[in-house]
């Protein structure tokens, strides 16, 4: 194999213990470096493309690397980011499927990819790295999960914040000029955010923590107006 | 017909001129069609859009192809938009809206609702729909002719038809009001505080 001019095997590999191929042994690593080339990538270019098909699997021995999808509208949705050690297009691979995204050098990177019979048979035959997918892919699945309930909890905090605003312009402010000049229990404002009452008492706390809203007693003092509207992401 | 020319036609018909009078001094003239124009929204246009949106709803699972996930995405957050917007104009707006324009009928000084700060809010919830009523559609379009792309054109017509149409009326019969009824004139001097105990929602 060849990185930047010099003949480097697997097992020299100074990401390797970082990859999915950490389990190994030397034989088995020697094997695999007769499956396998290496490119290297200038920052911006395309190492596959959506719709591609998956002839192999993506190793990243250094750089970074920007899996994006596009929208219906063309606007791009990154999906995440891989770094040195990463593997990537393995889902289409093992889902005998095209690429559902693209992935492109966010700068110079060195990218090995492994023949996509040998790969598929080795997982078949080895039992180490059947696992280490398995372990890569259970941890790609997590950080997707974050990234929703993640989502849904900004859009939670924006509908929270939405919800003051209304009440806000409804009721008015009492004589200090902060304090909404209604008593609103818990359960009607967690109706109005369409959400459980117990999450409308965590985004009240959050507020308050942030210094958005103080909560004296069943009051609710708006104390940063701005913020407020930031957070409520009217004009997105 | 409305409560108020029924009120009317009821006091005359009992001779009790002095009660027409009452009536028509503690509403707004402009009353009796703002309502008329809430229950073309309410009553009308919401329950059908709610109904396009069930239909929606129960299709979506047997969508498929390169946009499913796309159109779960943003459907989700359409229909999401649609409730919370149907939600506040029905609890809080349209009262709002009722309360100032009879604001003749409260005891002077008590505290009116922003009426132009609940426009800007439910304006802005409107265009995310129109947004996207535009991105469904056009996925719908781009799909395979289905059950479920059959409905999903058929909430994005309601929305890009109807919907924008009753919504410039009532935006339009707000800011004329705005310009030239005294209700509005008014009532933004009527903001002195006075702490609802608990307000009915």
């Amino acid at each position: 194999m060849r990185l930047d001019g010099v003949h480097v095997g697997c097992e020299q590999c100074k990401v390797r213990m970082q990859s999915v191929f950490n389990a190994l042994n030397t034989e088995e690593l020697q094997e695999l470096t007769q499956h396998k080339s290496c490119a290297q990538y200038k920052k911006g270019q395309v190492i596959f493309n959506e719709q591609g098909l998956p002839l192999g699997l993506f190793c990243v021995n250094s750089g970074k690397i920007k899996l994006s999808k596009t929208g219906f509208d063309g606007k791009e949705q990154i999906l995440r980011l891989s770094k040195a050690g990463d593997v990537l297009g393995y889902r289409a691979l093992l889902a005998n499927e095209r690429y559902h995204c693209s992935a492109v050098a966010v700068e110079d990177s060195m990218i090995c990819v492994i023949d996509k019979g040998y790969f598929l048979d080795s997982t078949k035959q080895n039992n180490k790295l059947l696992f280490e997918m398995v372990r890569k892919m259970s941890s790609d699945l997590k950080t997707a999960e974050d990234h929703i309930v993640s989502l849904s909890q900004k859009n939670v905090r924006e509908r929270m914040a939405e919800a003051l605003l209304f009440i806000k312009a409804t009721y008015g402010f009492a004589e200090d000029g902060q304090t909404l000049n209604v008593v609103l229990s818990r359960e009607e404002i967690a109706d109005f955010v369409g959400t459980s009452t117990e999450t409308a008492i965590r985004l009240l706390s959050e507020f308050n923590h942030d210094k958005i809203i103080e909560l004296v007693g069943k009051k609710i003092k708006l104390v940063n107006l701005d913020k407020l509207i930031k957070t409520a992401n009217l004009n997105d | 017909m409305s409560c108020f020319w029924l009120l009317l036609l009821i006091a005359r018909l009992a001779g009790l001129w002095y009660s027409c009078i009452v009536i028509y001094t503690l509403m707004c003239k402009h009353a009796d069609n703002t309502q008329q124009i809430i229950d073309s929204l309410n009553i009308e246009l919401y329950p059908r859009l709610q109904q396009q949106l069930d239909t929606v709803l129960r299709s979506l699972p047997h969508v498929e192809g390169p946009y499913q996930l796309a159109i779960a995405e943003v459907f989700a957050d359409f229909r999401q938009t649609f409730l919370s917007l149907a939600g506040y104009e029905n609890r809080l707006v349209f009262p709002s809206v009722l309360r100032v324009f009879n604001h003749k009928k409260e005891p002077k000084g008590t505290p009116m609702p922003n009426v132009a700060e609940l426009q800007n809010l439910t304006k802005l919830k409107a265009q995310k729909l129109l947004v996207h009523a535009v991105q469904l559609e056009r996925y719908a379009d781009a799909m395979e002719h289905s059950e479920a792309t059959e409905a999903l054109q058929l909430l994005c017509h309601t929305v890009l038809t109807d919907f924008v149409q009753r919504r410039q009326d009532w935006n339009n019969m707000i800011d004329e009001r705005m310009r030239s009824c005294n209700c509005f004139l008014q009532f933004q001097q009527l903001l002195t505080p006075t702490t609802h105990r608990h307000a009915s929602l």
